[in-house]
C-alpha cells in the first residue's frame, strides 16, 4: 500500500493505493472557490510549502493517514512554481565569452533579485585536458563576499571531467559553511549554458525544496517519503533536496501518467470519476482542480525510483569504452539507491552509447539510466 | 581475595580473542579512533583492501574492509559507487578520506544498504595498513589495546576521576562508570549506570564486609547490585536503556579487601569479544582504583577533622528528597566517601559515643577505638561525645561499642539510635542515639529503640531526686526495719504484681500479700496510680544511692 | 582534386575598380561600396529595390531555415551562435551575389571546425573570426571583400554572418556544398579546383594557426583537436570570379526565405525545383516536408516514416579497426517503416548518414543528403543523439547537379566514407 500526495493550486489530495487501485481518495483541501461560471482569477502561484503547512491540511492529512495504517511510502506530487526561488551566486569556471553568452540569471526557473554571477578561469577542454588552473583565490574572494548560500558551479568541460567543480565546491564549503552547492556536472549533458541553466535553476531552488522535505519529514515520521520527477519517476527526499529541478513538473507529470494509466487498462473506478467530474463541469474551477489534484496523487504511485548518468568518455578501444559503460551503469544503479529505490530492486533499464561526431576517435556520449523499487 | 576475570595474564587472553575484529572495534577502540562512523559496524574485518580505482571492487571478498584512494575517493558520486559495490560484495566496510564529497548520501547508502562507511582524516594508506595488522591478528590488536589502556592508566595516577577519565577515553562508544555497592554513580559517565533496579538483581549482596558479622549481608537489602560474584561469568548483561547494554562488570575490592564498589561498562555490542575486552580494560583499572581508595584511607586516617568536614558534609547534602540538582557536588563526596569504606546508603545505624563527664578524652583515641571496633566510620564531634554511623544493623553496632567503650582510657557511655531508612534522616537518628546514650549507664550502650521504664528511670538524677524520695518513703522505712517491706514492694512494682513478685524473692504469694497489707498499713494506697508512680520512683532512686 | 595555388596574387579590393557589382539577381543596384577599406553597407535604396539584408529582425528567420534540413538546431551550440549572431548584428549584413564585387575581390569561406559539442563546451571568447580572417589577410597581403559560406548547415550558416557583421563586410549568398559533408575539402570550392589552404584557424583559447599544405584535412584535424575541438576557419582565399563558378548559389536568401513563419502557407508560384514530397502532413514542429523544401534547391523526398529499433552494437565492431582518415567514427540507425511495406531501413552514419538501405535494398547514398528527422520536435536528429524508440521520418535532399558527376561521387559519394558497395 502506498500513498499518492498530490498538491496543485487549488487543491491537495491523498490518495492511497494498493496493488495499482486507489482504494482512498481524501481531499485535504479544495479552493471553496466561487459559484460555477463566474470567472475567477487565477490565485496567485503559492509555493507548494505554504500550501501543505496550512494547519487544516495539516489535520486532514494526520487523519487521512490514520485511516492508511499499513503505507509503506508516500509519494508527493507538487509542481515548483517559478518565481519563488532563491537568489544564486553562479560561478562559471571558464575562459572570457561575448556579452551575450555571459551567465545568465534571469531565465528559467528564475532566480531571486540579489542572485549574481562570476566568471573563473579554469575548466577542461573535451579530451580532459586543462584549459586554464582553477582560480581558486579569486574563487575563494567571490565566495566569501557575495553573501550568498546557495551557489551554482559550472566548468567548462565538467562532463568530462569534474575536477574543478569539485574543487569549487571544496572552496565554497571552506569559505561559506552550511553552503548549498549545485554542481553542472551532475546534469551530464554537453552544453555549457544549458548546464549553467540547469545549475542556476536547481540551486534556486534548494532551499524551499529543503523546508518542504524538512516538513514532510517532520510530519511524517518513519514513512519514506519519495517525490515525481518531471518525465518519468521518483525520487527519495533526500535526493530531491540535492536535485529539485529534476522535480520541478511533478505534479503535472502525474496528472497526464494517471490520465495515460485510465486510457490505457481498465481504469480504477476513483480517478475515473474524479476524471470525468472534471469534465463534466467544466465551469466548476475548484472541481476541476480537485479532479486534476486526484489524478495526480494517483499517479505518482505509478512510477517508481529513478535515476540517470549522462556524460561524455574518452574510449581508445573496446575495452575502454566497456569499462567506461559499466562505470556509469555503477554511478546509475548508486543514484536510484539514492533515490530511493530498494537496495536488491535497482537495475539499469536502458543504456545509450553515441559517438560525438566531427571529433576524433574515441569520444562517446553515454547516457544510462536506471530504476528501481518502492518499498 | 579470588582474582578478577580480567586481572591475569591467562584471563586477558581470554578464548575467542582471536575472533576477527569488527569495524565497530577498529572505531572504537582500534586503529580508526576518532573516526566518523555511519552504520552499526558490526560487520567482522577478515582483509583489508586498497582500492583506487572502482573495478578493483569486483574482485573484493566478504568481509573486506575497502579502503577509498585516488580516483576512487574523489568525485561527488564516487563513495557512495563504492558503498554500493560493498554491499554486493559483502564487504565489511568502507573507508574513506573525511575529504571525500558525500553531500550526505553515504551516510544514506550506509543506513540503507547496512554497509558501514567510516570517514578518517589521516592518510588513507596508512589506514590500510593499521586496519590490515589489526585484521591480520585481532589478539594482538585486542591485547594492544590493553596495553594502551595499562600505560594511561600508569599515567594517569590515582584517582577515581583520572582512572575513569582514561577508561572512557581509550573505549569511545563504550561508557564507563564507577558505582557504589547501591548503584550510585562515584565517578564517570552516568550513562554507563542502568538506571533502573533490574527486576532479576540478586537478592543476596556479596559479603559486604568480611570482618564483619556474617549477618550483615543478609540484613541489608541494597537498592541495586548487578555485581557478578568474582570468578563468576557475567550474567546476562541487562538491557540499559537507551545507550547500550551492559557490557562488563567488575567489582572493585577497597585495601582492606572489603567491595569498594564496581565498575560497569555500558555500550553497544562491538563484536562477539568485545564484551569480555572491556572486562579485561576495566581489569586493569582495578588496582588503581583501589590505590586511589588507600590513599584516601590514609588521609583521613592522618586528620579528623578532613574527615569530619567529609562527613558534615554528607549530612548536609543529602537532600531531604534525592534532587537532581546536587548531582554535580554528590558523587565527588559520596566517592571520596566510598574510598574511605563509608557507607552512605540506607538504612544506616547512628551511634554516639558520650565520655564521663562530657567533653574529656581525645579525638583521635575516640576514633581508633571506634574505627577499630566497628570498621570504617565516619567520626565527628557531637553534643560532648563522638558520632557516626555503620551500615549494620543496630545490635551489632551495640555489641561492637561495648567493646570499644571497654577500651577507652576513660568512662563513656554510648546511645545507639534505631535504622535510619536513607542518609537524609541520619540527622535525627544521631539525636536519638544522642537521647540513648543520656540514659545509659557509664559503660554501657542503650539503644533507643529499646528504651522502657527501666532504662529512664536509670536515667533519672539520683542527687537531685534523692531527698524527695526519702520523704516520700520515711513512712515505710520506719516500719521496716530490716529493708524487708522495700525489696517487696520494688519487687512488686517493678515485675508489675504480687505473684511476678513473689516468683522473684522465692516467697509464697500469701507472705507478699501479707507484707504488702503491712505497707498499705504505714498509709500508702496502693491503688492509687499516681501513689504507685511516686512510690515506684523513689524506691528506685533509693536503691541505686 | 585540384589543389589550386592559392590566390596570393588576387589585387586588393582597394585597387580593383571601385564601383557597383551589376547584376544582381534583385537587379539591385548595389552601391555605395567605399573605393577603400570595407563596405559598411549597399547604402540606402529604394524598398523595392533594397540588397536583402540580414539583421537582428531577419535572423529568427534564417537561423530557423538553416535548421531545417541540418541537424543541431534544437543544440546547444546552435542557440549560442544565434545569442552571438544576435549580439553583433546591431546593424545587419547585406547579402551580395559574386558578381556584386570586383573579379579580383578577395572572398573568405568562414567555417566551424571540430565539434559542435565543443564550442558548445568551451565557449568562444568572441574574437576567432576576425583573427581567422585577418591572419590571412595577412598571408594574402590583402584585405577581404566578402565573406562566404562553407556550407549551411546550423552553426554554419550564422558563422559566416556573425564574421561579416563584425568585420562590417557583405555575405555573398550561396554556399560551398548545397548540403553537407563532414569535410572541409568536400566542397563545390574544391571541384571548381580551388584550395581550401592557407587556411587560418582561430581557437578559444587564443591560438592562430595557418596551415598552408596540400593535405588540410590530415593536417587539420590533430590541429582542432589541440586547440579545444573547434575554431573558426577562414580558408579557401578566391577572387570573386572564382567564387562566382564554384559557389552554389542563392542558398542563404532560401534559408531566409525557408525559415521565415508564413512560408509553408504561402509558398511562391516560381519554386523552382521539382519536388517528390508527395503528402506534405503536418509534422510536429510547425514544418513539413513542403516547407524544407524550400531550404532545398534540388529537392527533398520522404524514405519512410517509422521508428528507431537499433543504434546498438555498432561502436563495438568497428570502434578498434583501422582509422578510415575521417573524423569519428562509423554507427549506424535502425528505422522500422511505421506503415506501408513496414520496411526495416538501415541508416549508415559516418558523422553524416551516407547511406539509407531499405529492407537491403539501396534506397539513398550521397553524395544526396540523408535526413533523420523527429516527429516529436520536428529537429533534425543528430547521428549521437539517435535513440531507440523516436519517431522519426527519413527524408533525402538531393545534392546540387556538380555533385552528380564522376567528380563529385569521388568527393562526396560513399567511397569518400570509407564505403563500398
Amino acid at each position: 500500500m502506498i500513498g499518492g500526495l498530490a498538491t496543485l493550486r487549488r487543491a491537495t489530495v491523498l490518495a492511497v493505493v494498493r496493488d495499482g487501485l486507489p482504494i482512498h481518495l481524501s481531499p485535504l483541501r479544495a479552493d471553496p472557490g466561487s459559484p460555477p461560471g463566474s470567472a475567477t482569477p487565477t490565485p496567485p502561484a503559492d509555493p507548494p510549502l505554504d500550501r501543505l503547512s496550512s494547519p487544516a491540511v495539516e489535520s486532514a492529512l494526520r487523519h487521512a493517514l490514520a485511516r492508511a495504517p499499513g503505507l509503506k511510502a508516500l509519494c508527493l506530487a507538487v509542481d515548483l512554481p517559478p518565481g519563488h526561488g532563491a537568489p544564486v551566486a553562479a560561478v562559471r569556471i571558464a575562459g572570457p565569452c561575448p556579452p551575450a553568452l555571459a551567465p545568465r540569471l534571469d531565465i528559467g526557473h528564475t532566480t531571486a533579485p540579489g542572485s549574481t554571477a562570476t566568471i573563473i578561469r579554469g575548466g577542461h577542454d573535451l579530451t580532459g585536458r586543462p584549459l586554464a588552473p582553477l582560480d581558486l583565490p579569486a574563487l575563494r574572494r567571490f565566495a566569501r563576499t557575495c553573501g550568498l548560500r546557495d551557489f551554482a558551479v559550472t566548468a567548462t568541460g565538467s562532463p568530462v571531467l569534474a575536477d574543478h567543480e569539485l574543487q569549487a565546491a571544496a572552496a565554497i564549503a571552506d569559505e561559506v559553511p552550511g553552503a548549498r552547492i549545485t554542481l553542472s556536472y551532475e546534469y551530464g549533458r554537453a552544453g555549457l549554458r544549458e548546464r549553467e541553466q540547469w545549475a542556476i535553476a536547481n540551486a534556486a531552488l534548494c532551499p524551499g525544496a529543503s523546508h518542504l522535505a524538512d516538513h514532510l519529514v517532520r510530519l511524517l515520521p518513519g514513512l519514506p517519503l519519495y517525490v515525481a520527477r518531471t518525465g518519468e519517476g521518483l525520487v527519495s527526499a533526500h535526493y530531491f533536496r540535492r536535485y529539485p529541478l529534476t522535480c520541478a513538473e511533478g505534479a503535472t507529470t502525474s496528472l497526464h501518467r494517471a490520465q495515460t494509466a485510465l486510457a490505457h487498462r481498465a481504469a480504477p473506478a476513483s480517478p475515473r470519476d474524479a476524471s470525468r467530474t472534471a469534465l463534466t463541469s467544466p465551469g466548476d474551477a475548484s472541481r476541476t482542480a480537485l479532479a486534476g489534484a486526484h489524478l495526480a496523487a494517483y499517479g505518482a504511485t505509478l512510477a517508481v525510483p529513478m535515476a540517470g548518468v549522462e556524460r561524455i568518455v574518452r574510449a581508445r578501444g573496446t575495452a575502454e569504452l566497456d569499462r567506461a559503460v559499466s562505470d556509469a551503469q555503477d554511478e546509475a544503479l548508486t543514484r536510484v539507491l539514492s533515490a530511493g529505490a530498494v537496495p536488491g530492486s535497482a537495475r539499469v533499464s536502458s543504456v545509450a552509447v553515441n559517438p560525438l561526431s566531427y571529433l576524433p576517435d574515441g569520444l562517446f556520449r553515454l547516457r544510462v539510466r536506471a530504476e528501481g523499487a518502492t518499498p | 581475595m579470588k582474582p578478577h576475570p580480567g586481572k591475569s595474564p591467562a584471563a586477558v587472553r581470554a578464548a575467542g580473542w582471536e575472533t576477527p575484529v569488527t569495524v565497530a572495534e577498529l572505531v572504537d577502540a582500534g586503529p580508526l579512533t576518532g573516526a566518523r562512523m555511519h552504520g552499526d559496524g558490526n560487520s567482522p574485518v577478515h582483509q583489508v583492501r586498497i582500492v583506487d580505482e572502482l573495478s578493483v571492487m569486483a574482485s573484493v571478498g566478504p568481509h573486506t574492509a575497502v579502503v577509498l584512494t585516488g580516483s576512487a575517493a574523489r568525485g561527488g558520486w564516487a563513495v557512495e559507487m563504492a558503498m554500493r559495490r560493498a554491499w554486493e560484495q559483502a564487504a565489511a566496510c568502507v573507508i574513506a578520506p573525511a575529504g571525500a564529497a558525500s553531500a550526505g548520501s553515504g551516510e544514506l547508502l550506509a543506513e540503507r544498504l547496512g554497509v558501514t562507511l567510516v570517514f578518517v582524516d589521516e592518510d588513507p594508506l596508512v589506514t590500510a595498513v593499521r586496519v590490515a595488522s589489526a585484521a591480520a591478528s585481532p589478539q594482538a590488536a585486542r591485547t594492544q589495546l590493553l596495553a594502551r589502556c595499562a600505560t594511561r592508566l600508569a599515567e594517569a595516577g590515582t584517582s577515581a576521576r583520572s582512572v575513569l577519565g582514561v577508561l572512557n577515553a581509550e573505549l569511545p562508544g563504550t561508557a564507563v562508570a564507577l558505582v557504589d555497592v547501591h548503584g550510585t554513580l562515584l565517578a564517570g559517565r552516568r550513562t554507563a549506570v542502568p538506571d533502573a533496579a533490574p527486576a532479576t538483581a540478586p537478592a543476596t549482596a556479596p559479603d559486604a564486609t568480611p570482618g564483619s558479622t556474617p549477618g550483615a549481608g543478609a540484613w541489608k537489602s541494597p537498592a541495586w547490585s548487578g555485581a557478578a560474584m568474582p570468578g563468576e561469568a557475567p550474567r546476562e548483561p541487562a538491557r540499559a536503556s537507551g545507550s547500550g547494554r551492559l557490557l562488563a562488570e567488575l567489582p572493585v575490592p577497597g585495601p582492606d579487601g572489603s567491595v569498594l564498589g564496581r565498575l560497569v561498562a555500558t555500550g553497544a555490542p562491538r563484536s562477539p569479544v568485545w564484551a569480555p575486552v572491556v572486562a579485561a580494560v576495566l581489569g586493569l583499572a582495578v588496582a588503581p582504583l583501589t590505590a586511589w581508595a588507600a590513599t584516601e584511607r590514609l588521609r583521613a586516617e592522618r586528620s579528623f577533622a578532613w574527615q569530619q568536614a567529609l562527613a558534615e558534609r554528607l549530612l548536609a547534602d543529602a537532600p531531604a528528597a534525592p534532587a537532581a540538582s546536587a548531582a554535580e557536588e554528590l558523587p565527588d563526596a559520596q566517592a571520596e566517601a566510598a574510598a574511605l569504606g563509608w557507607s552512605v546508603h540506607g538504612p544506616l545505624t547512628a551511634f554516639l559515643l558520650t565520655p564521663q563527664p562530657p567533653h574529656t578524652g581525645d579525638d583521635a583515641t575516640a576514633r581508633a577505638a571506634l574505627t577499630h571496633a566497628l570498621g570504617p566510620v565516619p567520626v565527628l564531634r557531637r553534643d560532648g561525645g563522638w558520632a557516626g554511623w555503620s551500615p549494620h544493623p543496630p545490635d551489632q553496632v551495640a555489641q561492637h561499642l561495648a567493646r570499644a567503650l571497654s577500651t577507652l582510657p576513660h568512662p563513656a557511655s554510648a546511645g545507639v539510635a534505631a535504622p535510619a531508612p536513607s542518609p537524609h534522616t541520619l540527622t535525627q537518628a544521631l539525636l536519638a542515639a544522642h537521647a540513648a546514650a543520656l540514659v545509659a549507664a557509664p559503660g554501657t550502650v542503650a539503644r533507643a529503640d529499646r528504651m522502657g521504664p527501666a532504662e529512664l528511670l536509670a536515667a533519672l538524677p539520683a542527687a537531685v531526686l534523692g531527698p524527695p524520695a526519702h520523704v516520700v518513703l520515711a513512712p515505710l522505712l520506719e516500719a521496716d526495719r530490716d529493708g524487708t517491706l522495700l525489696r517487696t514492694l520494688a519487687a512488686v512494682l517493678g515485675e508489675g504484681g504480687p505473684l511476678r513478685a513473689a516468683d522473684k524473692l522465692g516467697v509464697h504469694r500469701n507472705t507478699v500479700t501479707t507484707r504488702l497489707d503491712r505497707i498499705r498499713a504505714t498509709g500508702y494506697d496502693l491503688d492509687d496510680p499516681a501513689t504507685r508512680l511516686a512510690l515506684h520512683l523513689a524506691v528506685h532512686l533509693h536503691t541505686t544511692t | 582534386m585540384t589543389n589550386r595555388t592559392p590566390p596570393a596574387g588576387i589585387p586588393p579590393t582597394s585597387g580593383s575598380p571601385s564601383g557597383s557589382p551589376s547584376g544582381s539577381p534583385s537587379g539591385a543596384p548595389a552601391s555605395g561600396q567605399p573605393a577603400s577599406g570595407r563596405p559598411r553597407s549597399y547604402g540606402a535604396a529604394g524598398p523595392a529595390a533594397a540588397p536583402t539584408r540580414i539583421d537582428r529582425s531577419t535572423l529568427p528567420a534564417y537561423a530557423t531555415g538553416a535548421g531545417l534540413l541540418a541537424t543541431g538546431a534544437a543544440e546547444s551550440a546552435f542557440a549560442l551562435v544565434r545569442d552571438w549572431a544576435h549580439d553583433v548584428l546591431a546593424t545587419g549584413v547585406t547579402l551580395i551575389t559574386p558578381a556584386d564585387l570586383p573579379p579580383d575581390a578577395l572572398c573568405v569561406v568562414v567555417t566551424l571546425v571540430g565539434s559542435t559539442t565543443a564550442l558548445a563546451e568551451q565557449l568562444p571568447t568572441g574574437d576567432e573570426p576576425a583573427r581567422a580572417i585577418h591572419a590571412l589577410e595577412r598571408r594574402t597581403g590583402t584585405p577581404a571583400a566578402a565573406i562566404a559560406a562553407l556550407n549551411l548547415a546550423a552553426e554554419n550558416a550564422i558563422l559566416p554572418l556573425i564574421a561579416a557583421a563584425q568585420l562590417g563586410l557583405p555575405l555573398v549568398d550561396g554556399d560551398g556544398t548545397g548540403r553537407v559533408f563532414p569535410l572541409v575539402e568536400q566542397t563545390t570550392y574544391t571541384l571548381a579546383g580551388l584550395s581550401p589552404a592557407p587556411l587560418a584557424l582561430a581557437g578559444a583559447a587564443g591560438d592562430l594557426v595557418l596551415l598552408e599544405t596540400s593535405r588540410v584535412e590530415g593536417t587539420l584535424r590533430p590541429v582542432v583537436l589541440s586547440m579545444g575541438g573547434w575554431a573558426v576557419a577562414a580558408c579557401y582565399p578566391m577572387r570573386a570570379d572564382d567564387l562566382a563558378r564554384a559557389i552554389v548559389p542563392g542558398t542563404v536568401s532560401r534559408l531566409l526565405h525557408a525559415g521565415h513563419p508564413a512560408a509553408g502557407r504561402t509558398r511562391p508560384a516560381g519554386n523552382p525545383d521539382k519536388t517528390s514530397a508527395t503528402d506534405a502532413t503536418g509534422a510536429a514542429g510547425g514544418f513539413n516536408v513542403a516547407d524544407r523544401t524550400l531550404a532545398a534547391p534540388y529537392g527533398v523526398s520522404r524514405l519512410a516514416v517509422g521508428v528507431i529499433t537499433a543504434v546498438d552494437g555498432v561502436y563495438h565492431h568497428t570502434l578498434d579497426a583501422p582509422a578510415t582518415g575521417l573524423p569519428s567514427l562509423p554507427s549506424s540507425v535502425v528505422v522500422r517503416e511505421s506503415d506501408g511495406l513496414r520496411r526495416q531501413i538501415r541508416l549508415e552514419a559516418h558523422n553524416e548518414f551516407v547511406l539509407a538501405l531499405a529492407d537491403g535494398a539501396l534506397a539513398a547514398t550521397a553524395p544526396d543528403q540523408i535526413c533523420l528527422v523527429s516527429l516529436a520536435d520536428g529537429q533534425v536528429i543528430d547521428v549521437d543523439r539517435a535513440e531507440p524508440g523516436m519517431e522519426v521520418e527519413v527524408l533525402i535532399v538531393r545534392a546540387a547537379p556538380m555533385w552528380h558527376t564522376e567528380q563529385g561521387r569521388a568527393l562526396g559519394g560513399l567511397p569518400a566514407f570509407g564505403i563500398a558497395l
